[in-house]
């Protein structure tokens, strides 16, 4: 298993970072080019540049730092409300039947329509963002572990019967080892939505720190360079937290896809 | 003498999906298998043979009628159980922990009879492997061996089933060692090869509702080569059973 994952870690692939490569490249040909309005687009030296002033004059650290902390704090809470909803869902076929519809209805909100209601409840500010965001991780993780959860292979289930396992070996050495699969997929979705929801809420429910709002004063002040720096580090973000929880799966779930 | 393993009038009706009529499956089934005997069940696709074997495994109830483990009802026999599938291994455990799953004892305990189970079917080597890094054939064998580290009554379904005459002869040779090790077992299969090179027993059963429609004793001796299915014995209970089953087709 190790042998299989530290050749995942090693590879690597120098096509995968060509496209950046190429769009950069592109992004300073258009940009000396005259053809676009350098205000409006400004060179990506200019926006590294200001990128780079800004995280060494811990101008925005603090900004960063906050919205990293909302969004490990929406996942670890939504992910456990979640698992918890989803394990109870799994428990009978009724319960199931009955909750899972209403999940799916939910899911189908958009969040960003639930801002003002949150704000109306819980006031603007930053437990609005993590309610919301921690809303939409537990309501993912809810459905993705029931449906791992019900989907447990008959051959395995009757093993394990044959075997006098107990209920909770059971759930544990079985049921819950063949969703994790499927709960990962449930992760990562929640994960991206959380970060997309934190951001948004940054944005526009007056919180005090954060890289929402960092996105949005830049805008109100038309510092564009600042504002392209913002866009990126918080696509690093994503791009990053996805990278951490596939790179999770593949050392837990390493079964899965062989 | 106590046999092993008796069904005594078995009896099972499944419920249709309508919810109201029941459709009986298993009729008065009466099995005795004595200590070291492997006994063979076969019959028409449907009839009952792996609910049988359920039944007798515990993970299913009969209606009415009762198994006897050394003449007793004891509902929470372990015995050792492969089902007719190719996922009975857990896929995240390798060989080793597979077979240690299936033991309650401490963990260095089990991880140490797991290994000589290991050795004793000649996949030492496979111990860290996982499912998916073993061939069809290397899988049924670590699934014998977890059914063999667990109790001295084995019951299979379909053993050989989807597997390659050279994954084959490596399962068949796992059955010649069990045999060999004094071992009881109930074969399910549709395959009279099989059942006759294995078995010193055939039970033959009728289209649903099930009953018996011949026991066979197989004349071939304790221990069992697969050069025996050669054998003009061999063949000619072969010819037996297979004409009981095509009767009246």
């Amino acid at each position: 298993m190790n042998t299989i994952n530290k050749n995942h870690l090693t590879n690597f692939n120098p096509l995968h970072y060509m496209g950046a490569v190429l769009l950069v490249l592109l992004w300073e040909i258009v940009s000396l080019s005259g053809v676009v309005n350098s205000f409006l687009f400004p060179n990506p030296f200019a926006v590294l540049t200001r990128g780079v002033e800004l995280f060494f004059s811990n101008e925005m650290v603090i900004d960063l730092v906050s919205t990293l902390l909302k969004i490990v704090i929406a996942i670890v809470f939504g992910g456990i409300i979640g698992f918890v909803m989803g394990i109870i869902l799994a428990h009978s076929t009724k319960i199931y039947d009955a909750f899972s519809p209403l999940l799916d209805f939910f899911r189908s909100i958009p969040a960003t329509a639930l801002f003002p209601l949150c704000i109306i409840i819980l006031g603007a500010g930053d437990s609005t963002s993590l309610a919301l965001a921690a809303w939409i991780c537990a309501i993912y993780l809810a459905l993705h572990v029931a449906k791992g959860l019900r989907s447990t292979t008959q051959g395995y289930l009757l093993v394990a019967r044959s075997l006098h396992k107990t209920q909770f070996e059971i759930f544990f050495q079985v049921r819950l080892m063949e969703a994790l699969p499927t709960i990962f997929v449930g992760l990562r979705a929640a994960s991206s939505l959380a970060i997309v929801v934190i951001i948004v809420t940054e944005m526009f429910v007056g919180t005090t720190h954060g890289l929402g709002k960092v996105l949005i004063d830049a805008a109100y002040s038309y510092d564009m360079a600042k504002l392209y720096a913002v866009v990126l580090l918080i696509g690093l973000i994503g791009y990053f937290l996805n990278k951490l929880i596939i790179f999770l799966e593949k050392r837990i779930v390493h079964w899965e896809s062989k | 003498m106590v046999e092993q393993i008796v069904l005594n009038k078995i009896s099972k009706s499944y419920v249709t999906s309508q919810g109201q009529k029941k459709l009986p499956v298993l009729n008065n089934l009466s099995i005795k298998i004595q200590k070291g005997e492997f006994v063979s069940i076969l019959g028409p696709n449907g009839c009952g043979k792996s609910t049988l074997l359920r039944i007798i495994a515990g993970l299913d109830s009969a209606d009415s009628g009762k198994v006897l483990f050394h003449g007793i009802d004891q509902k929470n026999m372990k015995v050792g159980y492969l089902p007719q599938s190719n996922n009975t291994l857990l896929p995240w455990f390798n060989s080793k922990e597979n077979i240690a799953f299936a033991l309650s004892d401490s963990k260095s305990n089990n991880d140490s009879i797991a290994l000589n189970k290991l050795a004793d079917f000649w996949i030492s080597d496979y111990a860290l492997f996982y499912p998916y890094q073993l061939s069809g054939g290397l899988k049924q064998m670590v699934g014998i061996a977890r059914a063999s580290a667990i109790s001295d009554i084995l019951l299979f379904d379909e053993p050989l089933t989807g597997l390659d005459q050279s994954n084959s002869k490596i399962v068949e040779n796992a059955f010649f060692k069990l045999k060999d090790g004094n071992n009881t077992a109930v074969i399910v299969s549709h395959d009279i090869d099989t059942a006759v090179l294995f078995s010193d027993k055939i039970v033959i059963l009728s289209e649903k509702p099930s009953s018996i429609v011949a026991v066979i004793s197989v004349g071939l001796g304790p221990r069992r080569t697969s050069e025996m299915r050669y054998s003009d014995a061999f063949l000619g209970i072969r010819k037996q059973v297979y004409e009981i089953l095509t009767r009246g087709q």
